[in-house]
């Protein structure tokens, strides 16, 4: 990889550890765009690799996930009022957000689990959390799997699923953004890394997962069902999963869903590229 | 007046590992130094050997020219960036040999397409056409190094930076790598070998430099290089 772009000046000498242009940052991602995706691949089937059940864990793992939040929620608890399709409702919301959890905990480990390697070779360090997020994204995408089958047996899929493919890349920028800045964070203080899985779950609790709005609406100000079910990006991505397999509950607005999570996205993603831009040189030390 | 013929050039490079704890260095988080004030300067056409004793920081200089590790004072300029061949912290043990071609292809910058297309090279060279569908973990050691050569040496740097990638493989083996890291060091404008072995420093390098407790202690033609190094 060559320092500089202009061979007019390839004799020039230029500083290693200067810290780069947002330009030639993004072409350097660009430029290691095979060594993200192959990554990302070694890292998803490393995840089957010796165990007997393989890929199969990709479904079995979340089918039990739900199974234990539908006891608990649809059964004991009952909180399926106002929902027509509780069951698609918890499994696909729970896909879903499994999806987001996932990636912030493994985006957060991407750098200082990748020392050696980052002391080893040149490449822009942006790549780890990428590779990262792509590989759960392709975990999530397996899982869906079992949120077809759901809507074929609760007759509710329909020609929308379709849209499930811009929902998944949207919703991927949104984890991708989301990983890189925490691996920053977590690659700086180890404690990141701890506290996240205890913040997740508060964030999974608090973004409509496993009960519908109307619960909220029943017993809060409607400024904080706003702030839980229309800003919160957990919610508009758990439901633009939802809407996609005709598990949403009436009155969702999905335009509005799709463009809060394309916000969050855009600015997670803009910002992570900006903070790598800066802090890039300080990863190697 | 500008040397033209420089390629590399680092100064009064400082270097120290910190403690990767708190979001600010404090003085009392320093880490330790590893390298005090150390220059380096590379022509066209020059190949160096950095010699020392174990923790002498031979890699971590080289480290820092290859740009991976960030001088705490001092900078290091070249005209192209330098590339490192170190590879195996790239590769996954418990993907296939084949992949792993691939995985440390990219790393090294290559896109996917070429480097798939050098895979069935690289297991020719490393001897391990019959294990291409192992995982990685089930080779020996010194399948395992053999591999980590041949992927390193596909490509073609500018500025080559090798650590102790030489003494690999049983004697056939070390003959063939010896070539190819010649024809490495030949198409390189400028070649860096950190090695302990004397005679392969005496070998490929015209200049060498010795290393004690993170400072130059000497830097001259190999010939003058003291034998104690």
């Amino acid at each position: 990889m060559s320092v500089v772009d202009d061979p007019q000046q390839a004799m020039a000498l230029h500083d290693l550890h200067g810290r780069q242009s947002l330009g030639s940052y993004l072409r350097a991602i660009w430029g290691h765009a095979g060594f993200v995706t192959t990554l990302a691949s070694a890292y998803v089937r490393e995840q089957a690799a010796g165990r007997a059940l393989g890929i199969g864990w990709l479904l079995v793992s979340p089918l039990l996930l739900t199974g234990t939040y539908f006891f608990i929620f649809g059964v004991v608890f009952q909180v399926d009022k106002g929902v027509d399709h509780f069951i698609g409702y918890l499994v696909v919301g729970v896909l879903a957000f499994t999806w987001i959890i996932r990636s912030a905990t493994s985006g957060a480990k991407a750098l200082s689990g990748n020392r050696p390697l980052m002391h080893s070779l040149s490449f822009p360090r942006m790549a780890l959390p990428l590779a990262t997020a792509i590989s759960e994204a392709v975990t999530f995408g397996v899982s869906l799997a079992i949120a077809a089958l759901v809507a074929v047996l609760s007759g509710t899929l329909g020609v929308r699923v379709l849209a499930v493919v811009g929902v998944l890349a949207v919703s991927l920028l949104f984890t991708a953004g989301l990983g890189a800045v925490l691996s920053l964070a977590g690659s700086r203080l180890l404690d990141v890394q701890d506290a996240l899985p205890y913040l997740m779950r508060i964030w999974f609790y608090f973004s409509g997962v496993l009960y519908p709005r109307s619960i909220i609406e029943a017993r809060a100000p409607a400024w904080l069902s706003t702030i839980l079910f229309d800003v919160n990006p957990g919610a508009t991505i758990t439901g633009l999963f939802r809407w996609c397999f005709g598990f949403a509950p009436a009155g969702d607005d999905v335009v509005a869903m799709f463009l809060t999570t394309l916000g969050w996205a855009v600015a997670l993603l803009a910002g992570a590229v900006v903070m790598f831009t800066h802090r890039e040189v300080n990863l190697g030390a | 007046m500008p040397d033209r013929d420089l390629v590399l050039q680092a100064d009064a490079v400082h270097f120290a590992y910190a403690p990767v704890h708190g979001f600010r260095r404090s003085p009392a988080r320093r880490g330790t130094d590893v390298l005090h004030s150390v220059d380096v300067t590379l022509r066209r056409g020059e190949s160096l050997g950095i010699m020392g004793p174990n923790g002498s920081g031979k890699t971590t200089l080289l480290r820092v020219l290859a740009g991976v590790l960030t001088p705490r004072e001092g900078r290091v300029r070249a005209t192209h960036r330098p590339i490192l061949l170190a590879l195996g912290p790239a590769l996954r043990g418990r993907l296939p040999v084949r992949d792993n071609i691939v995985l440390g292809l990219t790393a090294l910058g290559l896109s996917r397409s070429r480097a798939r297309s050098h895979v069935d090279d690289v297991l020719a060279f490393a001897e391990l056409n019959e294990h291409a569908g192992k995982q990685l973990q089930a080779l020996s050691s010194g399948m395992h190094a053999r591999l980590q050569f041949s992927i390193a040496t596909v490509i073609r740097p500018d500025i080559l930076l090798l650590d102790e990638l030489l003494s690999v493989g049983d004697a056939a083996f070390r003959r063939k790598s010896a070539e190819r890291i010649d024809a490495l060091r030949d198409a390189a404008s400028a070649f860096v070998l950190v090695s302990h072995d004397h005679a392969a420093v005496q070998r490929l390098c015209d200049r060498a430099m010795l290393l004690r407790a993170g400072s130059v202690v000497y830097d001259g033609p190999v010939t003058d290089l003291p034998e104690q190094a």
